[in-house]
């Protein structure tokens, strides 16, 4: 069982179970107020990156892509940096107006 | 040849399963990489609503249902470690237990979506809640299109571990393939859902 | 070996393609799709200004819509091969290719019905806009079985040099899966996944044209290994 938990895999998923502790925590509200704290995009960006992150150890140590064609690799490291991207770059461009509103 | 032991050299680069499960993989990774992609595009026109809304939704069924998936992914992982072996023991408790991980999943989604759904919260409420059911309901499709493939890859574990012979190479060559290609659908479910908890559950 | 056949067969998907291309896109207008938010007034104007060419589009669209005929029944044939003496796949194919004929058919014609006295109650023009633009994207039953039964079968290819590449059945079953997101027009008027939405129509129809582009060729090159291994036969 030990030799179980001693495998690369099983500590990428320990971190895994942490990172996602981390975002729940840091999803709930501490008396933040959306309007009135400018903190919460950047941790909402953070909860994105995060996500992203776990992805990408998702996709190499689960999926074994570490092993994989170079080409593999860069295919899904392409999603994860272009999906994330997107995201987070959409997040900030669609905020600034509401901002601006205030 | 063995595929099991580990070499002194630097292993040989292996497709993951077979080069046309990653055309449906990475095909369905473009599909929802569009779909997050349409959601913030969407919600920046209307944040309002979106941050109202999402307040509704309950983030601890959110994050024990990414605790389950994450758990069943590390099951597939150490089912398809020991089925690389030439004599198979775990495989058949592994995928079980990955399984009931499934399970889990599911009966927090119903829970969350009875919810929801006797508050009078359904897919025409208002944009937030339209991508809140069509996403986890597209991708609770996908988990249960992938409890029958766990199935599938627990059939396997359990026919390899009958074979009190040791496995030859063919064998577990034919295996590997299967295990692998069912074992990456797996992983690809669960980080669909590690993109839509925070997406839709957590980010304000 | 009737090759020269299957190979008309097969161009005849090309065909449709093109023609199709032409009739419902270029000549008729209805790409971009107009929004179905839009008012009876609205709908009623966009019949009366283009009466002409929306008729004549529509006729093209029409018979482009039958060349998806042959299209099939050359993709069966390989299918076929794959099965040998109860292909029950091919037969399915078939089935729903035929199915597929009609919901390609049918709007065209009720679009140009509404063409045909554009002066009619806006109402009633808006009826058979909704009625067509319904039925021609929200019905991706009949094409999402036969993507899947394409899919089925190419797995169930054992032989030592198979029809088509292990790759082909994944990608029919991804296709197959695109398509859905159509049938949810019917609860939007507005957003993605309306009739003239990025996921309910631009979405499938990439896809549906896609699948075209990237199963033609490996068609070709099947119905040309068919005739090869017959002539060593």
């Amino acid at each position: 069982m030990m030799s179980l938990l001693l495998k690369p895999v099983s500590a990428a998923w320990l971190l895994l179970m942490l990172a996602t502790s981390l975002s729940w925590w840091l999803g709930q509200d501490h008396g933040l107020s959306s309007e009135q704290n400018s903190n919460y995009r950047i941790i909402s960006s953070g909860l994105i990156l995060i996500a992203f992150i776990k992805v990408r150890i998702v996709i190499r140590y689960f999926m074994e892509v570490r092993q994989a064609p170079l080409a593999l690799k860069l295919v899904c490291d392409a999603w994860v940096v272009l999906v994330c991207g997107t995201i987070i770059y959409l997040y900030w461009f669609g905020i600034a107006p509401a901002v601006t509103a205030i | 040849m063995s595929a099991v032991r580990e070499q002194v050299t630097k292993p040989k680069p292996h497709v993951p399963g077979e080069v046309g499960v990653w055309v449906f993989i990475l095909g369905d990774m473009l599909i929802f990489g569009l779909f997050f992609i349409v959601f913030v595009y969407y919600r920046g026109l209307n944040v309002e609503l979106y941050a109202q809304s999402q307040a509704t939704l309950n983030q601890n069924y959110g994050a024990i249902n990414t605790l389950f998936l994450l758990a069943s992914s590390w099951f597939v992982a150490m089912g398809v470690d020991d089925m690389r072996n030439k004599t198979v023991r775990l495989a058949p408790v592994f995928f079980p237990l990955a399984m009931l991980c499934g399970l889990g999943f599911g009966v927090v989604k119903i829970i969350e979506y009875s919810e929801k759904i006797s508050a009078g919260i359904t897919i025409t409420s208002n944009d937030f809640y339209m991508y809140y059911y069509i996403f986890t309901g597209l991708h609770f499709l996908h988990v249960l299109i992938g409890m029958g493939v766990l199935v599938f890859l627990w059939h396997r574990a359990r026919l390899a571990a009958k074979n009190t012979l040791a496995r030859d190479t063919a064998v577990i060559e034919k295996d590997r393939v299967l295990i692998e290609s069912g074992a990456s659908y797996w992983h690809m479910v669960d980080l669909l859902w590690i993109v839509l908890f925070p997406l839709l559950y957590l980010m304000k | 070996m009737n090759t020269k056949a299957q190979l008309f067969c097969a161009w005849c998907g090309v065909g449709f393609l093109i023609l199709f291309s032409i009739g419902w896109w270029f000549i008729a207008g209805y790409i971009p799709p107009m929004s179905p938010a839009m008012s009876a007034n609205e709908v009623a104007a966009f019949y009366q200004e283009n009466t002409g060419l929306i008729r004549l589009g529509m006729v093209i669209t029409m018979f482009s819509a039958a060349l998806s005929a042959p299209w099939v029944a050359a993709i069966a044939v390989q299918l076929k091969r794959i099965e040998g003496e109860f292909p029950a796949l091919t037969y399915a194919l078939l089935v729903a290719g035929a199915v597929g004929v009609v919901v390609l058919v049918v709007p065209p014609m009720v679009w140009t019905t509404a063409a045909f006295r554009s002066e009619r109650d806006p109402e009633l023009i808006m009826l058979l806009n909704d009625f067509a633009w319904l039925f021609f994207v929200m019905t991706f039953s009949p094409f999402f079985i036969q993507n899947l039964v394409i899919g089925l079968a190419v797995f169930s290819d054992k032989s030592e040099s198979p029809v088509f590449p292990r790759w082909v059945a994944y990608f029919n079953i991804w296709v197959a899966i695109l398509l859905i997101p159509g049938g949810l027009i019917t609860f939007f008027k507005t957003g993605p996944f309306a009739w003239d939405g990025i996921l309910a129509f631009w979405l499938p129809f990439a896809v549906f044209f896609g699948w075209f582009v990237v199963m033609f060729p490996l068609l070709l090159k099947a119905i040309k290994q068919q005739a090869l291994l017959g002539e060593s036969e």
